[in-house]
C-alpha cells in the first residue's frame, strides 16, 4: 500500500482531467464519474461516462453512453494496467453487453488521447 | 496420413549450437507451397529466377515460413522437418564436381523428352487442322513428304525449353547430409526455433488466431508481430495487426506502443490487437512438443484460453 499511496491522488487528478477534457474540449454532455469501483493493485479504478456529440462508430445504430477508463501515460512503467486488469474492467465495471470502453490516456503535457478498446477480436469500423 | 503427403520444411544450418548461423524454415517444392496455401499458410516467396535476377515482384521458391507456422504444421502432422547442412555454396560445389556428369545426363534426357512430347503434340495439332480443312494428305504422296519436311523445321524452331520448378540438386544434398537429421529429432529443432526466434506464448496466440480461421503474415510493415486476414490475402483486406504476446498477469500494457500501433492501424483500416495466454494448463512448450514426438499429437485446445483486445483510435483527442 505504501508504494501506491500517491496513486489515489493521481486517480482523482486524471479522472478530473478526463472529465473536463470531454466536457469542454470534445463537447460531451452529462459527463460523470461512475460509482462502481474496481480495486486494482492498491487503487480504486472507476470509469467516467458521458454522451458524445456524435456517433463514435458508423457501426453504432445511435449515439450511446460511452465509458472511459482514465489512465496515465506513464503508468505502464509501474506494471499497472495488464491484460488481466482490462478483463476485470470489462467484467466488473461494465454491463454484460458492453463491447467497448474508451481508454483516456493522460500525458504529462496536458494532452489526452482517446482509444477504443473492444473486448476480443473485432472488425475495423466502416468509414 | 502417409509420409509421402507430408510437406517438407527444410532448414539450412551449419551447426545448431553455432550462434552465427541463422535458421530459416523454407519450402522448396511448388506442390508443397500449394498445399500450404490451402491450409491457410502463405509464407513469403523469396527466390529470384537465375535468368531474371533484377526482378523482385514475382519471386519464386524457396518459400520462407514463420517459426510459428512451422511449429503449427509439425504439431498438427502436416509437415516434417529436414535439415540441410550448410554452407550451401560449398556444399553445392562439391555435389556439382562429383555428380556433374550424372546431372547433365539427367537434364539432357528430360529436355529431349520434353522436345519429343512437344513435337508429337504439334504434329497432331497440324494434322487435325488439315483434316478440318479437308486437306488430308496420303502418306504415299511424294510432294507431301517435302512439305512435311518444311513443317518439321518450323516445329523444331518453335520448341520451348521448360524451366523446372524444382531443384534436382537439392535431392542429392539431402541424401548425402543426413547425419544432422539423425542426431537431432524434430523436438530439438522445434525447441531451437521457438527459443531463438519467437516465444511459446507467441505461438499459442498464432494457434488461437488460426483456429478462428485467420490467415497470418509477418506484421513488421505495420509495427506488429503478425497481420491477420479473414481469409486468403489475395481476396481480403487484413483487419488486424497483432502485437507480440503479453504475459497475461504481469506484463504492463505499453501505452506508447499502443497509441502508435493503433493510430497507424486506424489509418490503414486495421485494429491493433494485444493478447496474451490466460491459461495454458498442460500446454507448456516442453509438454506439447514432446507429446508430438511420441506420436500422440492431440492438441486439446479447449484448455488454452487466450484473451484479446482490439484497439483503434476513438476518432477524437
Amino acid at each position: 500500500m505504501e508504494i501506491h499511496s500517491s496513486d489515489s491522488n493521481d486517480r482523482s487528478v486524471i479522472e478530473t482531467l478526463v472529465k473536463e477534457n470531454l466536457s469542454y474540449f470534445q463537447y460531451w454532455t452529462d459527463v460523470q464519474l461512475e460509482d462502481k469501483a474496481l480495486s486494482w493493485r492498491g487503487t480504486d479504478l472507476r470509469l467516467v461516462s458521458g454522451i458524445p456529440p456524435n456517433k463514435l462508430s458508423n457501426d453504432d445504430s445511435e449515439i450511446q453512453r460511452e465509458y472511459i477508463l482514465p489512465v496515465n501515460m506513464t503508468q505502464h512503467k509501474e506494471e499497472f494496467i495488464t491484460l488481466e486488469c482490462l478483463d476485470l474492467v470489462f467484467e466488473k465495471l461494465c454491463n454484460k453487453d458492453t463491447r467497448r470502453i474508451i481508454l483516456g490516456i493522460v500525458n504529462s503535457d496536458g494532452t489526452i488521447v482517446f482509444y477504443s478498446i473492444y473486448n476480443g477480436i473485432h472488425k475495423p469500423k466502416k468509414n | 496420413m502417409g509420409n509421402s503427403s507430408l510437406i517438407c520444411i527444410r532448414l539450412i544450418v551449419n551447426d545448431l549450437n553455432d550462434d552465427e548461423s541463422t535458421v530459416c524454415p523454407m519450402v522448396f517444392s511448388v506442390d508443397d507451397v500449394l498445399k500450404l496455401r490451402k491450409l491457410g499458410i502463405c509464407g513469403i516467396l523469396s527466390g529470384t529466377l537465375p535468368t531474371a535476377t533484377q526482378q523482385n515482384i514475382f519471386l519464386s521458391i524457396p518459400l520462407k515460413l514463420m517459426v510459428e507456422e512451422t511449429i503449427w504444421l509439425v504439431l498438427h502432422g502436416y509437415a516434417k522437418l529436414d535439415l540441410i547442412k550448410g554452407p550451401m555454396s560449398r556444399h553445392f560445389n562439391s555435389i556439382l564436381e562429383s555428380k556433374s556428369d550424372q546431372l547433365w545426363e539427367i537434364s539432357r534426357k528430360k529436355l529431349l523428352q520434353s522436345f519429343e512430347l512437344q513435337r508429337e503434340y504439334k504434329k497432331e495439332q497440324h494434322e487435325l487442322k488439315l483434316k478440318q480443312l479437308g486437306l488430308e494428305q496420303s502418306k504415299n504422296d511424294v510432294s507431301a513428304t517435302s512439305s512435311s519436311n518444311d513443317n518439321n523445321k518450323f516445329i523444331e524452331s518453335s520448341l520451348f525449353v521448360e524451366t523446372s520448378n524444382v531443384s534436382s540438386i537439392l535431392d542429392y544434398s539431402v541424401d548425402e547430409k543426413r547425419e544432422i537429421t539423425k542426431s537431432s529429432t524434430s523436438t530439438d529443432l522445434l525447441h531451437y526455433l521457438i527459443t531463438n526466434y519467437s516465444t511459446w506464448n507467441n505461438y499459442l496466440l498464432y494457434q488461437s488466431l488460426k483456429e478462428q480461421s485467420y490467415v497470418m503474415l509477418p506484421g513488421g510493415r505495420f509495427g506488429g508481430l503478425y497481420i491477420a486476414y479473414p481469409g486468403d490475402p489475395l481476396r481480403y483486406h487484413s483487419h488486424l495487426t497483432i502485437d507480440s504476446a503479453l504475459d497475461y498477469y504481469n506484463d504492463p500494457i505499453d501505452f506508447i506502443s499502443l497509441t502508435s500501433g493503433a493510430r497507424l492501424g486506424t489509418a490503414v483500416k486495421k485494429l491493433w490487437v494485444i493478447g496474451g495466454v490466460k491459461e495454458n494448463k498442460n500446454h507448456t512448450m516442453n509438454e506439447t512438443i514432446n507429446v508430438e514426438d511420441s506420436g500422440l499429437h492431440s492438441l486439446k485446445l479447449g484448455t488454452i484460453t487466450t484473451s484479446f483486445f482490439s484497439i483503434e483510435w476513438a476518432g477524437f483527442g
